[in-house]
């Protein structure tokens, strides 16, 4: 059947089951088996919309908890200490942040911790929580293949629509521009398209003829032909015309491609890119950071919209993974070097307590992460989390807000315990 | 990044026939599908590795060599927004597209060079260690200003050209020949006119640019460009020509012989003749290429230790790893931020450091020629993976480089990375090639014979640690040589602006930074399988109707989508079921097609149309291996 056509009979022959699938996106298959489609409870199970970037940039620099004496920010109205509701409590931060909607703020905390390195090289390796994930799976793909089940999506690994260098068991994962997106998801209406279901009989056929002696790396490559084609012909179309907004590449064309394929159900983890002033060493007055962090920010509170206009606002977590944060004094304005002991993850979305967790402290020439205690969220030495183990630990608590059972995520991550006090 | 730890694959379960293996190699080397003399000659037990020898010889493996040598050596990344970044220019317009013909300019040179080093015949190892490159004149130029057009290791600039000039004086009513505004011996010299300017802005007055920006305003009017004009948006007529851009040869570049002057990028006329570059700056290897440097643009904090482990990883597929600490000899070229060896940084600083100094003695961190005699006398060290070497220089740096002992492995490993699309066993069988490369004198045709032929690539034959022959996905720039190649088309991928919208989605081989393994997909998932499949539709539209696919003789035209696109040959085993499904679905679609319309031409065309699709996003095509 032709996807126009099972679109036809779902929306007038199937009573409302096509209409909602059609408002939410979701693929109608799933509102017709809602118990496997949601077999973990769409309550708990969330979607991970990963900002990832192996450029180090400086997010960390000005995000509430980065504001105390002695720690160099950008001048300008955007970057004056600015207080930011969070939860019940303010925190200091630039005010670039409050472009953030209040009702956003009020479902994101910022993890102050560390990544261990300072190479760009170990981004991948950042990605693996510094090879805590078991087998050293990059923690988006251990998540996805966690969350998968729940949300039945068409295929387990991430999409990718711009983050560096990411895989899925040892799988480079392509990277799908916004762009080629739009021009391959496009759909047509014409003879070709309706002689489809035809040649797509004819091509299994064809593999049918082929497999009787081939070899089983043979079998497996037509295989995955056959399920990747099937998993194309059952996106939702009227998803497809909101892909006619994207107009190239960048920042604000990734938000809106990872939004659609989020509410396409394509993947249940998804990763971009946004620019935060990237790698800035020799930023003369911190001018990169200050356009890019605005505009960074700018792109978080899109992203956040469209998630709501899609009706994804309580089924999608999103934040952020750098390979490492930024010095935070060293250089003046004169732009930051890396550094490998701080770095913030910002996560927003439902489950999420407000708040800062975590804080900075002077080392060697520039500043670093405490460690946690997990209860409080307070930047502590003396907590449960020694800064050594802050990573691990908010990479699980970023799988727990992605309602993941906590025997799960210690079975995926080597060490560090979920921070308590960023749960809602 | 590969899983360190993966599962035991199922060693050889089954192994593919040889036609099959030889198929992929000539897809690979070629695009192309096997002819009927070469199924016979197969079946019949031919030594694939004399095949080989005849497909490399073959036209169209030209250009498939040189994407794979653009992309390994790290070559193809290389955009204009490096080149401002360069020269510290927010904006480097030239005249019309000069600009993006000269970034192609720059992003070939070397991999045209190391195209000429392997069709040569020539040692491979020269990669590292050339001072001779492939050049178009208009690159010549550039390279020339660049070389007395410099920013120091504190970003400030100088011009040490000679003469030196205090202004630039752009006339707007008189007319100077060009060749006079670039002769130093002349009174018009750096006087220049552009009439054609006051002709769109006819109260443009004459500018004299007489501050920083001179010099690079003087660069910019050779090429049609006077900074500074006022007249927004229009051109002079440049004194470089287009054909400037393509007069492709060998150029070596040298440091001048005692008190020799440099060769001066004022003496365009020259330049045009010249095979020689007298430079102050010296450039060798793939390493120093404007497009690598641009690609790894260093930093004062980096300080060239990027450069130096991309270095690493195109010469010999190693990169440091922080585990692996020698203490150097001197300790002088060390950052005092991780001369400690207390610090985590200091197992990695303390080799990268007098390793980058290399590149320190040349080249200033704003990738200038380097004039400070306290960083020139500051001794460089190559410690890595067994060799111990001092020196002095890039010129040094791509001596060791070549002469190291890992350099042969890691090119038959790329190689054969590239093919597979994951490293290969390093066994017997690919000692055996590294072997045959280094007794053939580092001859690179000679290892590509000898590793596409070996059961490394064919799988024909189990071997340890091998798995039986891989099979991929198309990567993009296979895909489309097959689709170009088969189709006697070679605009099959950018033929119109849909299929350059998708072709991005299909992936192709790319590096990364401080990445050993070069990013190879070789599955696909619903984007690559809905860009291939919309792609195929676009050249169905496109070719069905054409020279070889008539709408009027449908069994021609599925004839030629089974023997020409899918590539099986009359006498393939696989041939007449292939035919069978296509002339099936052939006639299903006409049939179809006929109850909804009577439109018997258009129906038929439509039906052959989508038999072309059928063929097209068949195995034969869409991927490599089956």
């Amino acid at each position: 059947m032709e996807r126009r056509e099972l679109l036809r009979r779902t929306l007038f022959g199937a009573g409302t089951v096509g209409l909602r699938s059609l408002a939410t996106g979701l693929p109608a298959s799933m509102f017709l088996r809602p118990p496997s489609a949601w077999a973990q409870s769409a309550a708990e199970a969330k979607m991970l919309i990963l900002v990832a970037s192996q450029a180090g940039d400086p997010v960390n620099a000005n995000c509430p908890g980065a504001y105390v004496d002695g720690i160099v920010h950008p001048t300008g109205e955007d970057f004056l200490p600015t207080e930011i509701r969070l939860g019940d409590r303010n925190h200091i931060g630039a005010r670039a942040w409050t472009q953030l909607p209040q009702r956003v703020l009020d479902r994101t905390c910022f993890i102050h911790h560390g990544t261990y390195t300072n190479a760009h090289g170990n981004h991948s390796k950042v990605m693996t929580l510094m090879g805590a994930v078991r087998r050293n799976e990059m923690l988006i793909s251990a998540f996805a293949k966690r969350l998968r089940p729940a949300f039945q999506s068409v295929q387990t690994e991430p999409v990718n629509v711009g983050a560096p260098l990411l895989s899925f068991e040892g799988r480079r994962l392509a990277l799908l521009r916004p762009q080629s997106v739009k021009a391959a998801l496009a759909s047509n209406d014409d003879a070709l398209a309706r002689l489809q279901s035809l040649r797509d009989a004819e091509l299994d056929a064809m593999y049918a003829s082929l497999k009787v002696d081939g070899t089983p790396q043979q079998i497996r490559m037509m295989d995955r032909f056959a399920q990747t084609r099937s998993e194309a012909r059952n996106i939702s179309e009227d998803l497809l015309d909101r892909l006619d907004a994207i107009q190239g590449n960048g920042d604000g064309d990734q938000v809106r491609a990872a939004a659609v394929l989020a509410a396409m159900n394509v993947s249940p983890a998804l990763a971009l890119n946004i620019r935060f002033g990237r790698d800035n060493h020799n930023d003369g007055n911190l001018a990169d950071e200050v356009e890019e962090t605005v505009a960074g920010v700018g792109h978080l509170a899109s992203l956040h919209a469209q998630l709501e206009e899609l009706g994804l606002a309580d089924k999608v977590v999103v934040a952020t993974l750098n390979v490492f944060g930024r010095t935070l004094s060293k250089k003046g304005t004169q732009g930051r070097d890396h550094n490998a002991h701080h770095h913030v993850m910002v996560v927003s979305g439902p489950g999420v307590r407000p708040g800062v967790i975590g804080g900075i402290q002077p080392r060697g020439n520039d500043w670093g992460s405490t460690g946690i205690e997990s209860g409080t969220g307070v930047g502590t030495d003396q907590g449960d989390i020694p800064y050594e183990q802050t990573l691990e630990s908010t990479g699980k608590t970023l799988g727990r807000l992605l309602g993941l059972p906590e025997e799960a995520l210690n079975e995926d991550v080597d060490g560090g315990k979920v921070i308590s006090a960023a749960l809602a | 990044m590969p899983d360190p730890n993966p599962e035991p694959e199922p060693v050889c379960e089954a192994l593919p026939t040889q036609l099959t293996a030889a198929s992929k190699v000539k897809t690979f080397l070629t695009g192309l599908a096997l002819d009927p003399e070469e199924v016979q000659a197969l079946q019949e037990g031919a030594d694939l590795e004399v095949l080989v020898g005849q497909w490399q010889a073959l036209p169209q493996a030209e250009p498939k060599l040189f994407r794979f040598l653009a992309t390994t050596l790290q070559q193809d990344e290389f955009s204009g927004d490096a080149l401002e970044d360069l020269f510290d220019q927010g904006n480097f317009a030239l005249y019309q597209n000069y600009d993006e013909m000269l970034t192609q300019n720059l992003q070939e040179s070397f991999s045209r060079t190391a195209l000429l080093i392997v069709q040569q015949g020539l040692p491979f190892d020269r990669i590292a260690s050339t001072q001779t490159f492939m050049m178009t004149t208009a690159m010549m130029e550039l390279m020339a200003f660049w070389d007395v057009y410099i920013l120091d290791d504190a970003g400030d600039r100088a011009y040490r050209g000679q003469p030196d000039f205090e202004r630039v004086v752009f006339h707007a009513e008189r007319n100077i020949p060009v060749v006079d505004s670039f002769n130093p011996e002349h009174p018009d010299f750096m006087n220049f006119s552009y009439p054609e300017l006051s002709q769109d802005c006819p109260n443009l007055p004459s500018i004299e640019v007489s501050n920083r920006n001179r010099h690079m305003a003087a660069f910019r009017h050779m090429f049609g460009r006077p900074n500074g004009a006022r007249c927004l948006g229009k051109n002079t007529t440049p004194w470089v020509r287009p054909e400037d851009f393509s007069d492709w040869r060998l150029v070596t570049i040298r440091t001048p012989n005692g008190d020799e002057p440099v060769d001066s990028w004022l003496d365009l006329p020259s330049m045009r003749q010249d095979t020689t570059l007298v430079l102050d700056t010296p450039r060798v290897g793939f390493f120093t290429s404007p497009s690598f440097t641009g690609t790894w643009l260093t930093n004062d904090s980096n300080s060239f230790r990027l450069n130096l482990n991309q270095a690493l990883i195109v010469a010999l597929n190693e990169s440091f790893e922080e585990e692996d600490v020698i203490i150097p000899a001197f300790d002088d070229a060390l950052d005092d931020a991780h001369a400690n060896p207390s610090t985590s940084c200091y197992g990695c600083h303390s080799r990268l450091d007098p390793m980058r100094q290399f590149f320190r003695q040349s080249y200033s961190t704003f990738n200038g020629h380097q004039t400070n005699p306290e960083v020139i006398a500051t001794n460089a060290e190559f410690i890595f993976a067994g060799i111990r070497e001092t020196g002095v220089g890039v010129e040094d740096l791509g001596r060791i480089l070549a002469a190291h002992p890992d350099l042969p492995g890691a090119w038959v490993q790329k190689l054969c990375t590239h093919v597979n699309g994951h490293a290969c066993p390093t066994g017997e069988v690919f000692q055996a090639v590294e072997a045959a490369f280094v007794e053939s004198g580092m001859d690179f045709l000679t290892m590509q014979r000898a590793l596409l032929a070996s059961p490394l690539v064919t799988g024909t034959e189990c071997i340890e640690g091998g798995t039986g022959a891989e099979v991929g996905i198309a990567r993009s720039r296979h895909l489309c040589s097959i689709l170009a190649n088969r189709l006697d088309f070679p605009q099959a991928c950018a033929f119109n602006g849909r299929v350059r919208d998708l072709v991005p989605s299909i992936p192709d081989d790319a590096f990364a930074r401080a990445a050993v393994e070069p990013v190879v997909i070789t599955e696909d998932d619903i984007f690559i399988r809905s860009a291939e499949e919309k792609i195929c539709e676009e050249l169905a539209r496109n070719r069905i109707g054409q020279d070889g696919f008539p709408i009027n003789d449908p069994e021609a035209t599925v004839l030629r989508i089974v023997e020409g696109l899918m590539g099986l040959s009359s006498n393939h085993p696989q041939h007449d079921a292939m035919l069978g499904h296509v002339q099936s679905h052939f006639e299903s679609a006409k049939a179809q097609l006929d109850e909804a319309n009577g439109n018997d031409f258009a129906n038929r065309r439509d039906a052959l149309r989508s038999s072309f699709i059928l063929g097209c996003l068949s195995p034969f095509v869409v991927s490599m291996g089956i």
